[in-house]
């Protein structure tokens, strides 16, 4: 079950708290959105899920295994999270191309090369990336380049996958285009998905859940719906548009 | 990773196995670490000459002889580090002037050896110290013949006003040669260092080394300079050799010119091994033979050797002022100073 | 601490990390603590006499650095964002000045500048002025030839930075409304201070540790600085002062080091944006301007490299320098006497590259290894690479004295044999190569490292096959300098060389002793800038060839 509980976490930055005693669950195969103004910690929240960030205290639980765990001295390390990352600038390496990168996750797991040829195919399929496969980064679209970047994160077929704010940097009409098909791919593969992003349409329209996060703190939890009808505090009131 | 790790240790002990090569101590801790029959010789002077003499040498003994060519300033420096961090790993040091050598000879570092053929030295160069001498020069006016005014005979031909800014010397600072030049006209006048006072007054030029001043002179920068004489004889040598016309002159002057000799010692250590000890002292014995002294004089380096007929040597009525070196050693430092005071 | 645990958890690495910190302590701190315990000591020195030659070494250090940031500024700036069209002509002409021994440069200097020497002649025959009379020494003119010589490491490490910022950040000022010179002011400039920051210490140190262009253009004019000081010292046998003086300044390039690497950290959050995936960089169009400009660098390169490298060529082909240009004065002969100079020329070349190439190799890994502890793990760890940088502000002369010192007695006897020699360069190699790699691992977004490890890979392999291959190009130019250092050094190899260790700054000494003059130096320099040439121009044909 890639079920993921947080506990009580905490980030601290010198004397001021980032992340203020969060807990979160999300059930497996949900699609949740970690909405925010900047500032508001979602970014270092999925740093600190991924494991390329260290929190100061809290217990964060995946597929039933402890990833994090600070009163128990346990955290694993990020290569061995099995979760998938997609970055706001896409972070990929100019020096390999569209095939090695999406090939570059299976590498390290030893499994044939048939079999490898196999999930790559597949993934190119999905994302429509088949002409593009000898490509590099700087040959390729915004676009092209954050379907490299989730087929990446795919490809592993992780426990939990989380988003960065992957589509501010696409113009209005690829973004409206990504988010059908983020969606769709999410539905279909049953990933757990938390994406984070600061756009409240993206958040309705994608979402199963939508956790509002301000200072660090969860304003609010749930449907966005609910966020317009029942909201829970001034700031909710403030911050969602009808 | 692993690789790397183990990449790094095999390093570490070839670095150990390499360095602990052929070391014999003895009980003084002074360690020897040559290879047995062969020495370490450091020497300054032509490469041409010291090919040739290294070549004769061995056409008698075998390779027994490694010579590391250095320049006068770095073959001083070098010595005085390894004689600073413990061992002198020169057998053998041939340098260009005796205050290297008195300096060593002060912390005892110098081996006391009497060559053979001691006795075919001329008087003056049968010194009591643990160096011998093998070569003498002399400090002397060069000069650019196509552009003086008129002959030169004297130092005090340098303070003529018509040659301001034309004249060129060592600096003593970075030359301990050109140091025993300066200490020896210092006290030219009555008041000491006023020769020099009027000459940086004239716009004395200081070049790094003794060779820029003929080089310098030659080039067409400066005029008239004070320097050494051999680098002359072999630059005259050159020009001859490569057929184009060189304007430079060698003045003996009138108040005298400055001796400075060119001294080999062998360095102190009870830990060299038996055959090298005989080769360090036939190599001293074979400079200040006939055969070796007939090569460096081919190259203007005047011989020590009390022998008129093979050798040549500078005409008799030539005055020569001779150095004492312990009082110069003695001194240097101050005599630096004072002089640094006049620019 | 209790992180540590996470970042050494296999014993290879805490057995790496040992071993660096052993070959640290060897190499690079021992001999310094031996020098200065030496110069400690005897603690009986005014400062005084220091403090003239001090402040003319910072003069010159620190006009080296301003004019040097400046030309390489323009320089870069001129072929990164502008539509220049010989862009790859001025990175050539860039390795030539760095090819070209500054000793060189210096005596270009001298020969052109000096009494009786080209422009003076020049003056005379095509301006009849027959009394005029040229003087080169001078605290500009060291300053002018170390510029000449430092400016194309300024220019390098300003090009790359400049080419990883992200042109949004530029485009936004733009859009905001600011012109050209403003957004070069306020966004541009402060994205490039860092490399601008720590190549300049670099060649701050380096001129203040300079010793041959300051004996050759300053001394004769009476000028002394901090080198020329030590050296003499060290002629009056006086080796306690040599250290002392050294050792002050070892304090004072240390303190800058530091001072520099506090100010950069604190601005550590901005993130250049090395992962650009395309080269949309925005383009300034010189219009009218273009044949202006070109005329500039041109005319630039024609006095910098052109020019010296002419002189250079033509003293070689003299009989003797002075003599003037007529048919008869000219000969191959130099070029002949060089490779039958004692027929140990080419053992020379040869032990040149082989002790410069270990030496190299050496360094860059250690400098790998600090600079790889420096950005990825806390603070504490920069100590690592403050040691490696360490030699950068001793004279040559000096760390050989050092390494005789250090290496002459028991347990450490690499005096006298080449390793002696090959370790000394690798200390002297050390900062150079950490410069680029450090500056290349700043310049690249944290998030590619991140990538690799969530698609599966632990943080070495992590590094190794993402970050590693993004420094490459700044190893091998950090290892191409410390091989074009290696062809022309002199203080070191003639301190620490035994029988068969000639190197070419051996050779090139040597030719000094044979009463040679500068016509000779030129004929040696002319085949060392060649070989250069030529290595450079295979390392670029292999590039392309794979």
């Amino acid at each position: 079950m890639s079920e993921l509980i947080i506990k009580n976490l905490c980030k601290h930055y010198n004397e001021n708290c980032v992340i203020c005693d969060f807990s979160l669950k999300v059930e497996e195969k949900k699609f949740l959105t970690i909405l925010g103004p900047s500032g508001s910690g979602k970014s270092t929240l999925l740093s600190i899920i991924a494991g390329i960030e260290l929190p100061s205290k809290g217990i964060i639980k995946l597929n039933n295994r402890e990833i994090y765990n600070s009163l128990e001295k346990i955290n694993i390390p990020p290569e061995k999270r099995n979760i998938g990352f997609v970055f706001q600038n896409y972070a990929l390496w100019p020096h390999l191309n569209v095939e090695n990168h999406l090939l570059f996750p299976l590498k390290i797991k030893k499994i044939g090369k048939k079999k490898m040829k196999e999930k790559c195919d597949l993934i190119l399929n999905l994302l429509n990336l088949e002409d593009k496969i000898k490509s590099y980064p700087y040959q390729l679209s915004g676009g092209e380049m954050q379907r490299v970047s989730l087929g990446r994160a795919l490809i592993m077929e992780p426990d939990l996958l989380l988003l960065d704010e992957p589509l501010s940097n696409l113009d209005a009409l690829l973004r409206e285009k990504m988010q059908n098909e983020i969606k769709t791919i999410q539905r279909d593969l049953g990933i757990t998905t938390i994406l984070v992003t600061h756009d409240q349409e993206e958040a309705r329209k994608m979402s199963d859940e939508v956790v509002l996060l301000n200072n660090g703190k969860i304003e609010q939890e749930g449907l966005f719906d609910d966020f317009i009808s029942i909201p829970k505090t001034d700031f909710v009131k403030k911050f969602i548009k009808r | 990773m692993k690789k790397i790790f183990i990449i790094l240790c095999f390093l570490f002990l070839s670095i150990e196995l390499i360095s602990a090569q052929g070391l014999k101590e003895n009980s003084i801790g002074q360690n020897y670490y040559g290879e047995e029959g062969k020495i370490i010789a450091y020497i300054s002077g032509p490469a041409t000459m010291l090919n040739l003499l290294e070549e004769d040498f061995e056409s008698d003994k075998g390779d027994v002889l490694d010579i590391v060519q250095l320049g006068c300033g770095p073959l001083r420096q070098r010595i005085w580090s390894e004689a600073e961090s413990g061992s002198i790993r020169a057998d053998v040091f041939w340098g260009s002037d005796p205050l290297l050598y008195e300096a060593l000879s002060e912390k005892g570092l110098l081996e006391k050896y009497t060559p053979k053929g001691f006795d075919n030295l001329s008087n003056k160069f049968r010194l009591d110290k643990p160096y011998t001498l093998v070569n003498e020069r002399y400090g002397v006016i060069i000069y650019n013949k196509e552009k003086v005014l008129s002959d030169i005979t004297s130092y005090y031909d340098l303070l003529n006003p018509k040659y301001k800014n034309q004249i060129v010397h060592a600096d003593p600072s970075q030359s301990s040669t050109a140091l025993a030049l300066i200490a020896n006209l210092w006290n030219l006048e009555e008041e000491s260092g006023a020769y020099y006072k009027k000459l940086v007054e004239n716009g004395l030029f200081l070049s790094k080394k003794n060779s820029d001043v003929p080089s310098k002179i030659q080039e067409g920068e400066f005029i008239l300079g004070i320097a050494p004489h051999d680098a002359v004889w072999r630059l005259k040598k050159i020009a001859k050799k490569k057929k184009y016309e060189t304007p430079l002159e060698i003045c003996w002057p009138k108040e005298g010119a400055i001796a400075i000799q060119r001294p080999i010692a062998i360095s102190k250590n009870t830990a060299r091994f038996e055959k090298n000890e005989e080769l360090a002292r036939a190599f001293v014995d074979y400079l200040i033979s006939e055969k070796a002294q007939k090569i460096t004089t081919s190259f203007g380096f005047i011989s020590v050797l009390e022998n008129e007929k093979l050798l040549k040597r500078i005409s008799a009525d030539i005055r020569v002022i001779d150095i004492n070196w312990d009082d110069l050693a003695k001194k240097q430092v101050e005599i630096n100073e004072e002089f640094e005071k006049l620019f | 601490m209790k992180n540590l645990k996470n970042y050494f958890d296999t014993y290879a690495l805490r057995g790496a990390l040992l071993l660096l910190s052993f070959i640290l302590i060897l190499f690079y701190i021992y001999p310094t603590v031996f020098l200065f315990y030496k110069g400690i000591v005897n603690f009986d020195y005014t400062i005084s006499n220091f403090i003239v030659p001090f402040i003319n070494s910072l003069k010159i250090s620190l006009g080296v650095f301003f004019l040097t940031s400046i030309i390489g500024g323009l320089l870069a700036w001129i072929v990164v964002k502008t539509d220049f069209p010989f862009k790859k002509l001025v990175d050539n002409f860039c390795i030539i000045a760095f090819a070209i021994p500054p000793y060189i440069i210096a005596l270009s200097w001298l020969q052109i500048f000096k009494r009786n020497g080209y422009f003076e002649r020049f003056v005379k025959i095509v301006f009849h002025i027959d009394d005029y009379t040229s003087t080169p020494y001078s605290l500009f003119a060291a300053i002018f030839v170390l510029t000449l010589h430092l400016f194309p490491l300024m220019y390098f490490s300003i090009k790359n930075s400049l080419r990883n910022i992200d042109p949004k950040l530029e485009q936004a000022a733009q859009l905001a409304g600011a012109d050209n010179i403003y957004v070069f002011r306020k966004i541009t400039l402060s994205l490039i201070k860092p490399s601008i920051m720590s190549t300049g210490i670099f060649i701050f140190s380096r001129s203040l540790a300079n010793f041959s262009v300051a004996a050759l253009l300053c001394l004769p004019a009476r000028i002394e600085v901090s080198t020329t000081l030590i050296y003499s010292s060290l002629t009056m046998l006086d080796t306690s002062k040599a250290a002392f003086y050294s050792l002050l300044l070892v304090i004072f390039s240390s303190s800058l080091y530091f001072m520099q690497i506090y100010l950069i950290n604190k601005k550590k959050k901005i993130s250049l944006k090395g992962s650009i995936q395309n080269r949309d960089i925005s383009i300034l169009n010189l219009n009218k301007y273009k044949i202006l400009v070109v005329f500039l660098v041109f005319l630039f390169f024609t006095l910098v490299s052109i020019i010296p490298s002419i002189t250079m060529l033509i003293s070689s082909f003299l009989k003797r320098w002075g003599l003037s240009l007529l048919i008869d004065h000219l000969t191959l002969d130099n070029y002949k006497e060089i490779f039958h100079y004692n027929s140990k020329a080419i053992l020379a070349f040869k032990n040149s590259f082989l002790y410069g190439g270990v030496a190299a190799f050496f360094a860059t890994i250690i400098a790998l290894s600090c600079s790889i502890l420096s950005h990825y793990l806390s603070k504490g760890y920069r100590i690592f690479e403050a040691i490696a940088s360490w030699p950068m502000a001793i004279a040559n002369t000096i760390l050989a004295v050092a390494a005789i010192f250090s290496f002459n007695t028991y347990p450490f006897k690499f005096y006298g044999t080449a390793w002696g020699l090959i370790f000394t360069y690798m200390v002297l190699f050390t900062p150079i190569i950490m410069n680029q790699i450090i500056s290349l691992l700043k310049s690249q977004d944290i998030s590619l490292f991140n990538a690799a490890r969530l698609s599966g890979y632990n943080k070495i392999k992590s590094f190794y096959k993402v970050v590693f291959p993004f420094l490459l190009p700044g190893i091998k130019s950090g290892i191409l300098v410390s091989l074009m250092i290696s062809l022309r050094e002199i203080p070191i190899s003639l301190m620490l060389y035994s029988t068969n260790q000639e190197t070419v700054g051996v050779l090139l000494f040597g030719m000094q002793s044979q009463s040679y003059g500068l016509e000779m130096t030129s004929a040696l320099s002319v085949v060392i800038v060649l070989i250069i040439l030529l290595a450079n121009y295979l390392n670029s044909k292999i590039k392309r060839g794979l």
